[in-house]
C-alpha cells in the first residue's frame, strides 16, 4: 500500500530487568514482532488483556519508547531510531491520550496554560493567534462556553470534561495520528459513549488515524474500522470490525468473545466456557504459539513452531496453525 | 414479607467533609430472599458501595447519620450494639467481599491462614480447625491444595479474588456482599469468577448483593436489580422485567448507553453528569438530566410508585399525582 501513514515492520520492544551484579538479567519481551500498517483517516482498535502489550506497542509506536528491534515508518520516513531533536515534528504530528485525565493534565496549570503549552514548545502562532485557537479547540471539544474553562484549572472540572481538555490538547496541534490508551475506562457508563462519539467524529472529519486501545472489546464496534487482537506480545488477529465481530477465527479470539456478557436476561442460567489458565508472563512466554497451553484445538506443531500469519480474506488475518496450508490436519 | 432474609427500611448513611454533608444512602429500602441476588447497579458516586460499608457497618469516623433499620431474623441490626453486631452479624450472618484483592488480602498471611482467620477470630474455633474448613472453602473457589502456603504476592489477580470470596464464605454466612468484585480482572479471568459465583450460589443457596457499576455484567447473576442514582433507588425489579420494559427514565438511558458485542443497536448517551452527594438537586435527584421532566419534579421528590408487585420505580411519570397523567410506556 503507497498511502499507508504508519508502517509497522516486525517491532519489537524488549525491557531488561536488572537483577544484581552476579545475576543474570530477565528479558520482557512486551512486544514481540508486531506488523501491520495504518491508513490515512482509519481507526483501528487494538484490543487485548492487561499484559498482552497494548499499551507498549501503542508508546513504542509514538516514540515514547525506543524499539528493540524492527522499523517504524511515517509517512515514508523512517523514524525507528531518530534522537529527540530529529523527532519533534514527529512529537507534533502523533498525539497521544491516556487513561486517566487527572493524572496526565498537571494540577498547577490552568486549562488555557495547559492548551498553550504545546503551541509554545512547537513554536506555532503569536500570543494572541494562540488564545484564538485554544478558544476553537474548546469549541471543538464542546466545552462551552469556553471562555468559562479556561480559568480553570483541572480539578475543578469532572472526569469527562478534563478528559475532553486531554482530547483538545491532542487536537490542537492538528496531528495526523492519535493514540487513545483506554480513553474512557475511568469514565462513567453514561458519559464513556459521549467521548467516544467525540472522538469518532473528530477523527472522521479530520481524517486522523486512530489507534484505540482498549481492553472492552464492546465498546470497539462503534468506534473502529479494524479490529487487532494482542496476545502475548503478538496480534493474533486483524481484519474489519464487522468481519471478526461476525465471525472471530482465533481461538483466543473466540473465547474473549465468549466470555463477555451482554443485556440478556438468559445469562443468570449459562456458564460460560472459559479457556483454563492465564495469559503467559512476557518474561518466558511458551514456545510455538503462545495461546497453546490454554487453547481447545492444540495440536503438536502449536507447540514447538510459532504460527505464520494466514490471510482468511483480504481483509481478515489470523496468526494460527488451524487456518494454515502446513496445518497436519487439514485447514479449519 | 415472609420469605424475607433481610429487609432494609429507610436506611441513611451521611458523612460530614469540610465543604459539607455527603448524603451517600439517602433513604434506601429494598429486601433480599433466601437465595436471591439482588444487583445494585450505578454509576461512581451514587452510594452503593457506601451502602455496603452501611450493611456491614464498617463506618468511617466521619460518619453524620447513620439512621434507619435492617431486619434480620426480625431483629433490627441497626439497634444491635456495637460488639453484639460484630459477634452476631459481621461475617455471621453477612459478609462482604470487596473490589481490588491485593489490597484486601493481608500480605503477610500465608493463603490457608488468611481464609482462615475470620473463623479463628468471628468464631473461636480451634487454628487446626479453622484451617481444614479453609481447604473445603479454597478447594470450593478452585484452589488447589498446593497453595494454601503461598503468599498473597505469589497469586495472579484472579487466584487473588478467590481467596477473598473463600474468605467471605468460611464463616457461613447467609448473606455475601460483592462490591465490584472482578473490576479488576480481565474479562476471561472474570468470567470465571462470575461462573464460580453461580455454582457457589446454587451449591450453599446463599444469598448475593451485588454491586456493579456494569449492567451487562449484572445479568449475569441478577434475580433483581436495583438501579441507584445519586444516593437513592430509582427502580427495582426482577431482571427480566427491567431488560424488557426499564421505566425510570435515567434506567432508560443507561440502558441505550451500554455497548453490546452482539447487536448493532444504537448507542446513546445521557447528557450532563451526575450530581454531587454534597448539594443534589432538589425534587427528583434526575430532573436537571431528564427529557421528560415537569415542574413537580424540580420541586418535590418523587414518591415510589408500585408499577406491577414486583415492578417498583421511584419517579413522578408513573405517580397518580402526575398532573399530565400516568405515563406507561
Amino acid at each position: 500500500m503507497n498511502d499507508a501513514l504508519l508502517k509497522v515492520m516486525d517491532l519489537r520492544k524488549y525491557f531488561e530487568i536488572k537483577r544484581g551484579l552476579f545475576s543474570k538479567s530477565l528479558v520482557v519481551k512486551a512486544v514481540d514482532g508486531v506488523s501491520f500498517q495504518l491508513s490515512k483517516g482509519e481507526a483501528v482498535s487494538l484490543v487485548g488483556e492487561s499484559g498482552s502489550g497494548k499499551t507498549t506497542l501503542g508508546k513504542t509506536i509514538l516514540r515514547l519508547y525506543e524499539p528493540t528491534q524492527g522499523a517504524l515508518v511515517f509517512k515514508g520516513k523512517d523514524i525507528t531510531h531518530l534522537d529527540a531533536k530529529n523527532l519533534l515534528w514527529y512529537r507534533r504530528a502523533a498525539q497521544l491520550i491516556q487513561q486517566d485525565p487527572f493524572g496526565s493534565l498537571p494540577y498547577f496549570l490552568t486549562i488555557r496554560e495547559i492548551l498553550e503549552e504545546p503551541l509554545k514548545i512547537h513554536k506555532i502562532g503569536d500570543e494572541r493567534s494562540r488564545g484564538e485557537m485554544v478558544y476553537k479547540v474548546l469549541e471543538n471539544v464542546r466545552l462551552l462556553p469556553a471562555e468559562d474553562f479556561l480559568p480553570k484549572y483541572p480539578h475543578m472540572i469532572s472526569g469527562g470534561q478534563a478528559q475532553r481538555v486531554a482530547i483538545a490538547r491532542a487536537l490542537i496541534l492538528q496531528p495526523e495520528l492519535i493514540v487513545a490508551d483506554e480513553p474512557v475506562s475511568m469514565l462513567d457508563a453514561s458519559v464513556r459513549i459521549e467521548i467516544l462519539t467525540l472522538l469518532r467524529e473528530l477523527q472522521e472529519n479530520r481524517k486522523i488515524s486512530f489507534i484505540y486501545i482498549t481492553h472492552d472489546l464492546s465498546t470497539t464496534r462503534y468506534f473502529s474500522d479494524k479490529i487487532f487482537i494482542m496476545y502475548g506480545g503478538h496480534i493474533v488477529e486483524k481484519a474489519d470490525t464487522q468481519m471478526i465481530l461476525k465471525e472471530p477465527l482465533h481461538p483466543y479470539t473466540k473465547a474473549l468473545f465468549e466470555a463477555i456478557p451482554d443485556l440478556d436476561p438468559s445469562n443468570v442460567k449459562r456458564r460460560r466456557k472459559t479457556p483454563p489458565g492465564e495469559p503467559p508472563s512476557l518474561l518466558d512466554p511458551p514456545p510455538g504459539c503462545r495461546f497453546h497451553p490454554r487453547c481447545p484445538h492444540a495440536m503438536d506443531v502449536c507447540r514447538r513452531e510459532e504460527p505464520p500469519e494466514v490471510e482468511a480474506s483480504e481483509t481478515h488475518k489470523v496468526k494460527c496453525w488451524l487456518y494454515s496450508q502446513k496445518n497436519p490436519k487439514g485447514v479449519a | 414479607m415472609l420469605d424475607s432474609l433481610m429487609e432494609v427500611k429507610s436506611l441513611y448513611l451521611h458523612y460530614s467533609t469540610r465543604k459539607g454533608i455527603v448524603k451517600a444512602v439517602d433513604d434506601i429500602s429494598f429486601n433480599l430472599k433466601k437465595g436471591e441476588t439482588v444487583s445494585l447497579v450505578g454509576e461512581s458516586g451514587c452510594g452503593k458501595s457506601s451502602l455496603a460499608r452501611a450493611l456491614m457497618r464498617l463506618l468511617p469516623k466521619n460518619v453524620a447519620k447513620y439512621d434507619g433499620s435492617i431486619f434480620i431474623d426480625g431483629m433490627d441490626i441497626v439497634t444491635l450494639r456495637d460488639d453484639e453486631f460484630k459477634k452476631k452479624i459481621r461475617w455471621k450472618k453477612m459478609s462482604i467481599v470487596f473490589q481490588g484483592a491485593m489490597d484486601s488480602l493481608n500480605p503477610l498471611l500465608k493463603v490457608g491462614e488468611q481464609v482462615a482467620e475470620p473463623l479463628v477470630i468471628h468464631g473461636g474455633i480451634p487454628e487446626k480447625d479453622a484451617i481444614e474448613k479453609a481447604l473445603e472453602l479454597l478447594s470450593l473457589v478452585g484452589i488447589s491444595r498446593s497453595f494454601i502456603d503461598r503468599y498473597p504476592f505469589e497469586l495472579s489477580g484472579g487466584m487473588q479474588q478467590r481467596v477473598l470470596i473463600a474468605m467471605a464464605l468460611v464463616t457461613n454466612p447467609e448473606i455475601v456482599i460483592l462490591d465490584e468484585p472482578t473490576s479488576a480482572l480481565d474479562v476471561i479471568t472474570q468470567a470465571n469468577i462470575m461462573n464460580m459465583l453461580k455454582d457457589i450460589k446454587s451449591e450453599l443457596k446463599i444469598s448475593y448483593i451485588f454491586i456493579t457499576h456494569d449492567i451487562a455484567l449484572s445479568t449475569e447473576l441478577s434475580d433483581r436489580i436495583a438501579i441507584m442514582y445519586a444516593g437513592k433507588i430509582v427502580e427495582l425489579t426482577s431482571l427480566e422485567d427491567f431488560l424488557s420494559e426499564p421505566l425510570h427514565p435515567y434506567a432508560k438511558l443507561l440502558l441505550a448507553s451500554v455497548p453490546t458485542l452482539r447487536s448493532t443497536k444504537k448507542l446513546s448517551h445521557i447528557p450532563g453528569e451526575p450530581p454531587s452527594l454534597l448539594d443534589p438537586p432538589p425534587g427528583c435527584r434526575f430532573h436537571p438530566r431528564c427529557p421528560h421532566a415537569m415542574d413537580v419534579c424540580r420541586r418535590e421528590e418523587p414518591p415510589e410508585v408500585e408499577a406491577s408487585e414486583t415492578h417498583k420505580v421511584k419517579c413522578w411519570l408513573y405517580s397518580q399525582k402526575n398532573p399530565k397523567g400516568v405515563a406507561y410506556s
